[in-house]
């Protein structure tokens, strides 16, 4: 078990060689374009994530360690009291820890750097970024994920080995006891310090202003007055960031006073009507005593519970929501104009609907084709028109005039192409899809919203960003608010992949009468999982494996400490049977306990996090929309994956507890005491 | 509980035949308890005494049903529960037998009444609360109740221990040096209680010890000596018990 923490710390460094490789490309890889200053941003981007992300992971093998090092509190205990000083054992701890992470890093990196080489990377590489003239300075992001790696595993070793001396040689060996009894575990909360209390109204205030921001989108710089408004905008950015930062803070804290507060409840009801006898009752003991070990194990698993959750509905949202966007890309479309969404040609165009219909009888037609679906849209022009430059990456520069156009899209038509897939994407009234510059439009999109001038009529509109290649409003919402207006176009869909829309659209477009306008249905902007489980299945299988590895490691040493209060109890007249079953129940709930704790608050950040309608600023404040959005999410949240997953968890936290306690059975009270004895446990 | 008054042909409490129990194996094999054939008398308290190593934790572990012989049985009245499979060896570990363990064995995580309470709930035996203050008020327990038992000192854990065994007013107590850990008056209150509860509740107590004081409590003193018996003493006096153990000093190797 010793090993556990190791391996970890040599997956987090094989991740950071992987980020620190990929930041230069794979050796063989193409070189378009290079400099020094995306690498350096890379580099430091890098740093900042692998910082926190490690500071994250780092609590799980720190959970493995303290578990791998229960059995030798008492040897501690006794080189304290035969004189070792306390610094002496964390500072030997400390250089055990280095020499595992110098171990740890050097094969993380160089099976990352490898599989740089060799892995899926290779066809991708991240091309836009870096060079491999820039392959000598990924030494530097190596050194310093090698640096970040022992740094860590160090401080872990030293911080398991200073939390299991602490106090007296006396104290420290009766913590053995301690550990499995002790009210410090877990539970009333210490009066918070000054420091504390100053971060805490830091976080407060960091968070009123957060939810300020987002009633009131004070934080929004316009396009025309940035100069006064762009400190306020600063500022309520640091804040935001400080709040989102706090978040895991307070997610710890609302994971550990639940899953204390579920543990009462859940003993008193497995007791309930035992009369205090049985495996049941001893399952009920057992879960009542608050233990620092349990305790431990309870949060990381609940960590990891809540991570995968929120990762999981994160990859399996993200993944539904390209989808959508991508089905609702249309190959074709129809339109009355010829001049897209560039504002050159020969009138000027006016503000507004299009007013110029697409031919009835064509759209009729196209209508009626069954192997087809069309929806009807109107172009929305809006604003003054820009110069735009363009630089192609073969070092053409072209450039044009342009004016924000948006498709104003008739949405119950497009229901037919993906069930309310417009919605999903965000869209609702005062809302637009945004895509920049799109197929058949194009939009300056400033991120906390704008407004639409028509013809002094101004809407205010906030954007929502997604895979969708088109600037869409309603069309409804747009009629209502900018005049009627004709259908000017229409995006043309296949009903199944055997379908050439634009064959099918030939043959009723007669030249003259309309434009047709076509994109390649694999532009491949999009990098959907590559992965062989999918994004969302290695997700499952990551947080799977730890939390199974956590609650097995957890249960046995659990057991490990209460041998000897098992075979007591069997020198009392406990039966065989119910002292086999007690670990096991009690692995299981403590299991099911974690296992509800990290989801629920895994799911609560994600559902929260996801809402457009929730926490985006300068959102429309719209309850409808944002509990249609919740609806829709945890309609699509994989809850099979999630129920196998955590059913696994709690079955193998079970069965664990089953083998081992099984092997406790074949001994006798006295052999079991000796054994206890031997490891440590007295 | 009906009094019972001692017959002359006491019945026997525990009976063993060729007990045999061997710790390790070749050249380091240890034989702690060797071939030992043993009647204690029902209503009798029985001291155990011997040289430090001698094998007399191994033997009233075996007697207990807390630890497997290699060899030999054991009865418990009429039972043998060398014989006896998981289920009914913990009935007779639970309801029959009450034990005090040479290190104690309290369970950390309980206060001293819940480990005196435990073997009530493992069992399924209602509790009976003037017995229950009986042994608190004769043990001397009172204020630690509540504590936990490494908040309390050597001695107080050995009374706890004792009490546990007691509670369910067990047919036979056997104790592994029951007053090691205790002054002498403490002692002297634990033993008298013993002994009347063997004469007036015809409890069969078979008690391990090294203090000569102790074992003059006893109705009869076996004197136990590289794993077997050697000699045993009837209606011991400390003098007779010294005088017993010097003895037994020549036949030490
Ligand atoms: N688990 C064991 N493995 C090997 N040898 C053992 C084990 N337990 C006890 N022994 C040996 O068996 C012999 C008898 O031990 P036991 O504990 O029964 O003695 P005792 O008479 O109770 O001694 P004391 O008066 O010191 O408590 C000793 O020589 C001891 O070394
Ligand atoms: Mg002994």
């Amino acid at each position: 078990m010793k090993w556990i923490p190791v391996a970890l710390m040599g997956v987090a460094a094989f991740l950071g060689s992987l980020l620190g490789t990929l930041i230069a490309n794979p050796l063989y890889a193409r070189d378009p374009s290079s400099g020094m200053a995306p690498f350096l941003f890379n580099l430091v981007a890098m740093i900042v994530y692998l910082v926190v992300v490690i500071a994250i992971l780092a609590a799980i093998p720190f959970a493995f360690l303290r578990l791998a090092w229960v059995g030798r509190r008492t040897e501690f205990a006794t080189s304290m009291a035969l004189g070792a000083t306390r610094s002496e054992l964390i500072r030997r701890a400390r250089v055990e820890g280095l020499r595992m992470g110098v171990f740890a890093s050097i094969a993380g990196i160089i099976a990352g750097a490898l599989y740089v080489q060799v892995g899926p990377f290779a066809e991708h590489g991240w091309e836009p970024f870096t060079s491999q003239g820039l392959y000598p300075l990924v030494a530097v992001a190596w050194l310093l994920v090698m640096a970040i790696v022992i740094a860590t595993t160090s401080a872990i070793y030293g911080i398991a080995m200073s939390s299991m001396t602490r106090g007296t040689p006396v104290e420290a060996a009766t913590a053995v006891v301690a550990d499995s009894a002790s009210e410090r575990g877990l539970g009333r909360l210490r009066e918070p310090g000054r420091g504390i209390r100053v971060v805490l109204a830091l976080f407060a205030f960091a968070w009123v202003v957060m939810l300020v921001d987002r009633l009131t989108n004070i934080g929004r710089v316009d396009f025309d007055n940035a100069a006064e408004t762009v400190w306020l905008s600063n500022t309520v950015g640091v804040l935001a960031f400080i709040a989102a930062i706090s978040a895991p803070v307070i997610g710890w804290f609302v994971l550990r006073l639940t899953a204390e507060a579920l543990t009462g409840p859940v003993a008193r009801a497995l007791r309930y009507g035992t009369r205090g006898l049985g495996a049941r009752s001893f399952a009920a003991d057992g879960l009542m005593q608050r233990t620092g070990l349990r305790t431990g194990a309870v949060m990381t698993m609940a960590i990891v519970a809540a991570l995968s959750t929120a990762t999981l509905g994160t990859y399996t949202l993200g993944d539904h929501l390209n989808y959508t966007a991508e089905r609702l890309n249309a190959p074709v479309a129809v339109t009355s104009y010829a001049d897209g969404f560039f504002a050159e040609g020969p009138n000027p165009h006016p503000d507004g609907l299009e007013q110029t219909a697409l031919d009835p009888s064509l759209l009729a037609a196209l209508s009626a084709d069954s192997r087809i679906h069309v929806v009807p849209f109107a172009r929305l022009r809006a604003g003054d028109p820009y110069e735009y430059t363009e630089l192609w990456p073969d070092g053409r520069i072209e450039e044009s005039t342009r004016q924000d156009t948006y498709l104003a899209v008739d949405v119950a038509a497009s229901d037919a192409v993906v069930p309310d897939g417009y919605r999903l994407l965000g869209l609702s009234d005062g809302t637009f899809v945004a895509a920049g510059e799109g197929n058949y439009s194009n939009v300056a999109v400033n991120m906390r919203g704008h407004e639409i001038v028509v013809a002094g009529v101004s809407e205010p509109v906030h954007p929502f960003w997604s895979s969708s290649r088109d600037s869409v409003v309603s069309l409804d919402w747009a009629r209502e608010r900018f005049g009627p207006a004709p259908i000017s176009g229409a995006l043309i869909y296949a009903v199944d992949d055997t379908v050439s829309v634009r064959a099918v659209v030939s043959e009723y477009v007669t030249p003259g009468q309309a434009y047709t306008y076509s994109h390649n249905e694999d532009y491949g902007v999009v990098m959907l999982s590559r992965a062989p489980l999918g994004a969302s299945g290695t997700v499952l299988l990551a947080g799977l494996i730890i939390a199974v590895a956590l609650i097995v490691a957890m249960s046995t040493a659990s057991q490990r400490l209460r041998r000897r209060e098992y075979a007591t109890m069997a020198a009392l007249g406990a039966t065989p049977a119910s002292l086999r079953v007690a670990p096991a129940i009690e692995a299981a709930v403590t299991a099911s306990i974690a296992i509800v704790t990290g989801v629920a608050v895994g799911l609560t950040y994600w559902l929260a996090t996801a809402n457009p309608y929730l926490m985006s600023p300068g959102a429309p404040i719209d309850a409808g929309e944002a509990l249609w959005h919740l609806g829709a999410h945890l309609g699509l949240f994989p809850w099979t994956s999630l129920a196998i997953g955590a059913l696994v968890t709690v079955a193998s936290a079970a069965l664990a507890s089953l083998v081992f306690g099984a092997s406790m059975q074949q001994r006798t009270p006295v052999e079991e005491l000796r054994t206890a004895m031997k490891e440590g446990v007295s | 509980m009906a009094k019972k008054t001692p017959t002359a042909e006491a019945a026997t409490a525990l009976k063993a035949r060729g007990l045999t129990k061997t710790y390790g194996s070749g050249e380091a094999a240890v034989t702690a308890v060797d071939h030992v054939d043993l009647d204690i008398p029902e209503g009798v308290l029985t001291a155990v005494m011997g040289p430090s190593g001698s094998g007399k934790t191994t033997l009233v572990h075996l007697l207990a049903g807390l630890d497997r012989a290699d060899a030999g049985q054991v009865w418990v009245g009429e039972d043998e529960i060398t014989a006896l499979g998981d289920k009914q060896l913990a009935q007779v570990r639970g309801r029959v037998v009450g034990f005090v363990f040479q290190g104690f064995n309290l369970l950390q995580t309980m206060s001293a009444k819940d480990n005196i309470l435990l073997p009530l709930r493992l069992n399924g035996i209602p509790r009976d609360d003037e017995w229950l203050d009986g042994l608190i008020d004769m043990l001397g327990i009172g204020k630690e109740l509540s504590r936990k038992p490494y908040e309390m000192s050597g001695g107080q854990q050995q009374r706890v221990a004792i009490a546990r065994a007691l509670i369910t007013r067990p047919r036979i107590v056997l104790a592994d040096e029951p007053t090691g850990n205790l002054d002498t008056h403490a002692s002297a209150e634990i033993l008298a209680h013993l002994r009347q509860s063997c004469r007036e509740l015809g409890q069969s107590v078979v008690m391990v010890t090294h203090d000569p004081t102790a074992a003059s409590y006893a109705g009869r003193v076996l004197l136990f000596v590289n794993g077997r018996v050697d000699g045993h003493i009837t209606d011991p006096t400390p003098a007779s018990v010294l005088a017993g153990l010097d003895a037994l000093a020549g036949v030490q190797r």
